[in-house]
């Protein structure tokens, strides 16, 4: 090993990206395999995102000029398993999103859907099959893929850190980008309650606290800030109240522009406003097609959707 | 034949060198006596002389927060950086090198602090144990010098040069080792 570093207690990072540079110090144990499990991270997964390169520089604020329709999506037979499963997470999935469309992905939980997006946002690899990626009917590499997409997802990050890093999350070259910034935040409806950018976040480090409704809305700040070709809402909605819930997926709407998007939900009735909807099981896709023709079909969605609506119907007696 | 007391031997021949052998004498017994007197009785003092110089260097109360918040955020965002979920949506962004620096920044400036007072306390240390080691040598010089002048070799002589030697020697090992863990450093 070379010499003392500084970075004597690094996380793992440092050491896979530069196993010769950074030496650990006696008795500061390095991030195991046990210790990443510990934050609920598969080591492969790590290595995974780790080895996704990073160039914020790349992220073009001119995307939607040069190309206005969005990316295309194509999935043949793709099948994927988790390192450490034994049965395929996603079996045999076969489906085209075309250029501009509105997606929807509904289905219990655990039944792929994620994991899906996941593989669509370029951050899985196919155990089997394909996935590919079309801008301007060219194809693009996977590791490509995210500098041309935005995504809220359900578990979106919440850094204890200044509003202005929370949002420029979007686009780190907007850091310094006050007035893009605070753009950002007023679409997401979210200037209500931000009214310095330079604000801390957490009371543990003397900074403000924030409500789950109201982090929901800085992390669809932080998407409104970046230009991108895909956007894609993985069900950012399940912690707020219907109220909320309704605005957000508005926001969600108005998000995704003429630009291609994929949302992931439970609340079929959001589902009705999109182009194509596919119904998941047991990480298979059992029905697809437009709200009408999945209600027509009397199926599994129709099913579900039904009782949804009696649900509703109920909830808004009660009320 | 007069009966002694082993205490009143030891201070008849004191006394019976201090007649032959004044500067001998001085430099054996008087010299050291003072020398331990005074460490006795000045170690306070001296310790405090010590403590203010090096807390000169240390920090005061506002650097001690900073530093303190600086701590735990570091801390923070090592977790937050091992999370799936921050990690997924920051490769996402491509945001996770941004984080990944600040986190480093903090660790960085921490440990340049930490090894600037270090270094700082070596410095002290070394000075002190150079005008020290200075102390002896000037002593011994004295000491020869008288020797050379007398013509002659005493046991007193002797002793005093051994007496001398000892600690040099200790001090010029504790030299070494603390140079050497000044470059290492």
């Amino acid at each position: 090993m070379g010499g003392k570093s500084i970075y004597g207690f690094s996380p793992i990072f440092f050491i896979i990206e530069h196993p010769a540079k950074h030496d650990l110090v006696a008795g500061e144990s390095p991030v195991t395999r046990a210790g990443l499990e510990q934050n609920h991270m598969r080591y492969e997964d790590y290595q995974t995102y780790l080895s996704a390169e990073e160039d914020p520089e790349e992220t073009s604020t001119n995307l939607l000029k040069t190309h206005p329709v969005g990316l295309g999506i194509t999935i043949e037979g793709l099948t994927f398993r988790y390192p450490t499963n034994e049965t395929d997470t996603l079996k045999n999935i076969n489906l085209t999103i075309k250029p501009g469309s509105k997606v929807a992905f509904v289905g219990e939980n655990g039944s792929g859907k994620s994991t899906l997006i996941k593989m669509i946002l370029g951050l899985y690899k196919p155990t089997t099959g394909s996935i590919k990626w079309y801008l301007d009917n060219q194809e693009i590499e996977a590791n490509q893929v995210a500098k041309y997409c935005r995504v809220v997802f359900q578990d979106y990050t919440r850094l204890l850190r200044p509003v202005r890093e929370n949002v420029a999350i979007g686009d780190m070259t907007k850091l310094d980008d006050d007035l893009a910034l605070m753009n950002a935040l007023e679409s997401a409806n979210a200037n209500d309650f931000i009214k310095d950018l330079d604000s801390h976040i957490g009371p543990q480090f003397g900074g403000i606290d924030l409500s789950g409704g109201q982090w929901q809305r800085l992390a669809t700040g932080r998407a409104y800030l970046r230009e991108s070709l895909l956007t894609v809402f993985d069900e950012p909605t399940a912690a707020l109240d219907p109220n909320s819930e309704k605005k957000a997926f508005e926001m969600f709407i108005n998000l995704g522009g003429q630009q291609t998007s994929i949302i992931i939900t439970h609340r079929l009735y959001m589902a009705k406003f999109v182009d194509e909807i596919y119904m998941f099981r047991n990480g298979e896709i059992v029905e697809h097609g437009t709200h009408e023709e999945l209600i027509r079909a009397k199926g599994e969605y129709e099913k579900m959707f039904t009782q949804q609506a009696s649900l509703y119907a109920i909830q808004s007696e009660v009320v | 034949m007069r009966n002694y007391s082993n205490l009143a031997n030891i201070f008849l021949l004191l006394f019976n060198i201090l007649k032959r052998s004044p500067v001998v004498c001085i430099l054996t017994i008087i010299v050291p006596l003072i020398s331990g007197i005074l460490t006795f009785f000045t170690f306070s003092a001296q310790s405090n002389l010590i403590n203010t110089i090096v807390d000169s260097a240390r920090l005061n109360m506002n650097e001690m927060i900073r530093l303190a918040f600086e701590g735990r955020m570091a801390e923070y965002l090592s977790n937050s950086l091992k999370d799936a979920p921050i990690l997924r949506e920051l490769k996402v962004y491509s945001a996770f090198d941004f984080f990944k620096g600040i986190w480093s920044d903090f660790v960085l400036k921490h440990y340049k602090r930490r090894y600037g007072v270090r270094k700082y306390e070596i410095k002290v240390g070394m000075i002190l144990a150079i005008i020290q080691t200075t102390a002896i040598y000037v002593i011994l010089l004295y000491l020869l010098d008288k020797m050379n002048e007398s013509d002659q070799v005493t046991v007193g002589g002797i002793s005093v040069l051994f007496l001398a030697l000892l600690p040099i020697g200790g001090q010029i090992m504790a030299l070494s080792l603390v140079q050497f863990v000044y470059r290492r450093i």
